[in-house]
């Protein structure tokens, strides 16, 4: 128990509920989830933003990669170069192979 | 506050360049935006005028620079870590909500540091709303 965290309140205190954003803090912009992009490179091992978001240590370090996407798969109306790309840095935990998606998921479930 | 990590580290996941990946998440139209999360939405032109930095933004962000140190972490108990960070600054900010796009960077860098403190018990709001009273 030497690490365990001391309690702050006692039975019978009041205590209100933090208004915390109910989503975490997962940083993969809105546009992007959902869609397929490759691997451009291994960026290097980092803390978990999700957990440091709540001042957590973030341990242990997490692979994080930068993906390419192409523009048109992001937005299908792009009306730009065909060839362009978006590249975003996205750690492991946020990502899956592409092609189990509709497999392992419900989208009903997501957002339950 | 953390979902499920069910994959196992390397999941399959090579670097070589040539593996798809699938960011999670299918549904988007029903995806909940944070009001950070502006990216791919019309802005308009984007101004690229500097603004003045204040003379209170300055010191502030010298604030967040020593709390965000970890030497000063170990002194508050937490060794190897600092007090707070980046990514704490930035949940806290976009708690704010539809505040978030009224404040300046300045003003929601204040607001984050406010609620780290009195989380982390260094502050509490009574405290902060009488120094407030008094210097207005």
């Amino acid at each position: 128990m030497n690490d365990a965290i001391e309690p702050l309140f006692a039975v019978g205190d009041r205590v209100t509920v933090l208004a915390q954003w109910p989503h975490g803090h997962i940083r993969t912009p809105i546009y992007c989830r959902g869609h397929s992009g490759v691997i451009e490179r291994l960026c290097g091992h980092f803390p978990n933003p999700e957990e440091l978001a709540f001042g957590l240590p973030g341990l242990p370090l997490r692979p994080l990669y930068r993906v390419r996407f192409r523009s048109r798969d992001l937005w299908p109306d792009y009306a730009e170069g065909g060839d362009d790309v978006v590249e975003i840095e996205i750690y492991q935990h946020w990502l899956e192979p592409a092609g189990q998606a509709a497999l392992l998921r419900n989208p009903e479930d997501m957002h339950a | 506050m953390t979902p499920a990590d069910d994959s196992p580290p390397g999941a399959g996941l090579a670097v070589a360049g040539t593996q798809a990946v699938t960011t999670a998440g299918a549904d988007t139209a029903r995806a909940p935006r944070g009001p950070h999360d502006v990216g791919g939405l019309p802005a308009g032109p984007v101004s690229l005028e500097e603004h003045a930095i204040t003379e209170w933004e300055t010191r502030c962000w010298a604030i967040a620079t020593l709390l965000r140190d970890p030497a000063r972490g170990a002194r508050a108990g937490r060794p190897g870590q600092a007090l707070t960070g980046l990514d704490e600054s930035r949940r806290h900010g976009e708690e704010l909500g539809d505040r978030y796009r009224v404040l300046s960077y300045g003003e929601r860098a204040v607001h984050a540091l406010a609620r780290m403190l009195v989380r982390r018990g260094v502050l509490d709001e009574a405290e902060i709303t009488r120094t407030l009273d008094a210097i207005r």
